[in-house]
């Protein structure tokens, strides 16, 4: 009874980690708009604007490093959620997970090149280094998100059709957008329109919702219906 | 399925050479193009280290967490997460070997000290800014798949809950405080790489609890 009590905890706040994702990778935007170093200007004027606001953006390596965590920590709620559906072997699930994992290294990759940045512009005074690894510590997740959340899109949706376990308006609703992070990201790549933050907005919105029926979902296996 | 755990030990063990024979090699810090092509072998080899360090990694990870589904938890348990951080951190080492490949062709083709510079300190910092979160992450689900199951030893389940405490704090003084102990967290991190993979290779059946 207390390893079951357990197993619904961990799941239950395993399922929840997606929302808490979304929070803190939403909270380092909202830091990253109160900035003024650009990575895109000069390299000398990156550089002293980091300098000065050099909390700010160790924070936003902070937030992406738990933001990244707590993904991963949701990538194995929503696979395991996807082979109970399933069943084994739970190929589904298992192309779902890989690009969720990737998606959570994103996010750590980004704040990688985050701390390097604040390490060469205060370490070692490297004002051209640091401003390109801020560019990269940037575009990591814009450039990868449509990608790599397609794939995790496109085998949650699959999956759903295939043996329900999931509302069909959210099924519906996944495999729309699953195919909409295609066109974004064609349209975006190709086009001159800068999609790239809808891009991550939506996927943050997905994940979140994702998250609450995945909560749910636990619950309703917790109580005493789902339990008869 | 035992032979793919006790394989998993072992790599596990591997890998921690690897990786502690590279930093013996080169160190945490990164270099200039000189100093590199100074000792150009030495990086040379720390980057084979580095993807032998990663791959074991790897394995160790499939290795464990098949141990820790087997007797713990269904699909959505703590073992499917603790394989995900796993594979992350063993990436990790490939991509810090990238870096350091990339800064050793740098450092030969001549005309490169800003970027070889660069390269290297992104090489170092890809495993010491990474490691403390994947491996808090790792220990905490660890730590509670194994206090859910008999799957190994309950003071080994413990001791992966107060290591991923420790670490935390650690990280936190690392990331907040003056005090750089990013080297001393990835020692305890090896540490318990090697206890976990002497456990991994030795019980094959539930431990009674």
């Amino acid at each position: 009874m207390k390893v079951r009590r357990g197993r619904f905890t961990w799941e239950t706040l395993g399922a929840s980690a997606g929302i808490w994702a979304v929070l803190w990778l939403t909270i380092g935007y909202a830091i990253v708009a109160t900035t003024v170093a650009d990575p895109g200007g000069a390299d000398a004027d990156y550089v002293q604007a980091l300098v000065a606001e050099r909390m700010k953006w160790e924070w936003v390596t902070l937030v992406r490093l738990v933001g990244g965590a707590l993904v991963l920590w949701f990538a194995g709620t929503l696979a395991g959620r996807l082979r109970m559906v399933e069943g084994e072997p739970g190929h589904l699930a298992g192309a779902a997970f890989g690009p969720a994992v990737v998606w959570a290294g994103v996010w750590m990759l980004s704040a990688l090149f985050n701390s390097s940045a604040i390490l060469l512009a205060t370490g070692s005074g490297d004002h051209a280094g640091a401003r390109l690894a801020a560019l990269l510590a940037r575009e990591t997740p814009l450039v990868l998100t449509a990608s790599v959340m397609f794939t995790v899109l496109l085998a949650t949706a699959l999956a759903a059709r295939k043996s329900g376990g999931f509302p069909a308006s959210y099924t519906h609703a996944t495999s729309f957008l699953a195919i909409a992070f295609l066109v974004l990201a064609v349209a975006d790549w190709y086009g001159s329109w800068n999609l790239s933050a809808l891009i991550v907005g939506l996927a943050f919105t997905w994940t979140a919702v994702t998250s609450l029926l995945l909560v749910r979902g636990f619950d309703a296996v917790d109580s005493p219906q789902g339990a008869s | 399925m035992v032979r793919l755990e006790r394989f998993g030990g072992a790599t596990g063990i591997v890998a921690v050479a690897a990786i502690a024979t590279q930093f013996a090699l080169v160190g945490s810090a990164g270099t200039d193009a000189q100093s590199l092509l100074r000792a150009r072998a030495r990086w040379e080899l720390a980057t084979f280290m580095r993807v032998v360090g990663g791959l074991g990694i790897m394995w160790f990870t499939t290795g464990f967490a098949a141990r820790l589904r087997r007797f713990g938890f269904g699909p959505a348990g703590p073992s499917t997460f603790v394989l995900g951080a796993g594979v992350l951190w063993g990436a990790m080492w490939l991509l810090s070997a990238v870096f350091n490949s990339a800064a050793i062709t740098e450092a030969v083709r001549g005309d490169g000290e800003w970027s070889v510079r660069w390269l290297s300190i992104l090489g170092s910092q890809t495993v010491l800014v990474l490691t403390p979160t994947l491996m808090i992450t790792f220990l905490i689900a660890t730590g509670v798949a194994v206090l859910a199951s008999p799957t190994f030893p309950r003071r080994f389940g413990h001791a992966a809950l107060f290591f991923a405490l420790v670490r935390t704090g650690l990280a936190l003084v690392d990331w907040y405080g003056g005090a750089d102990v990013a080297m001393r967290i990835m020692d305890m991190t090896l540490i318990w790489v090697v206890i976990a993979s002497v456990h991994l290779m030795g019980a094959t059946r539930p431990v009674q609890a």
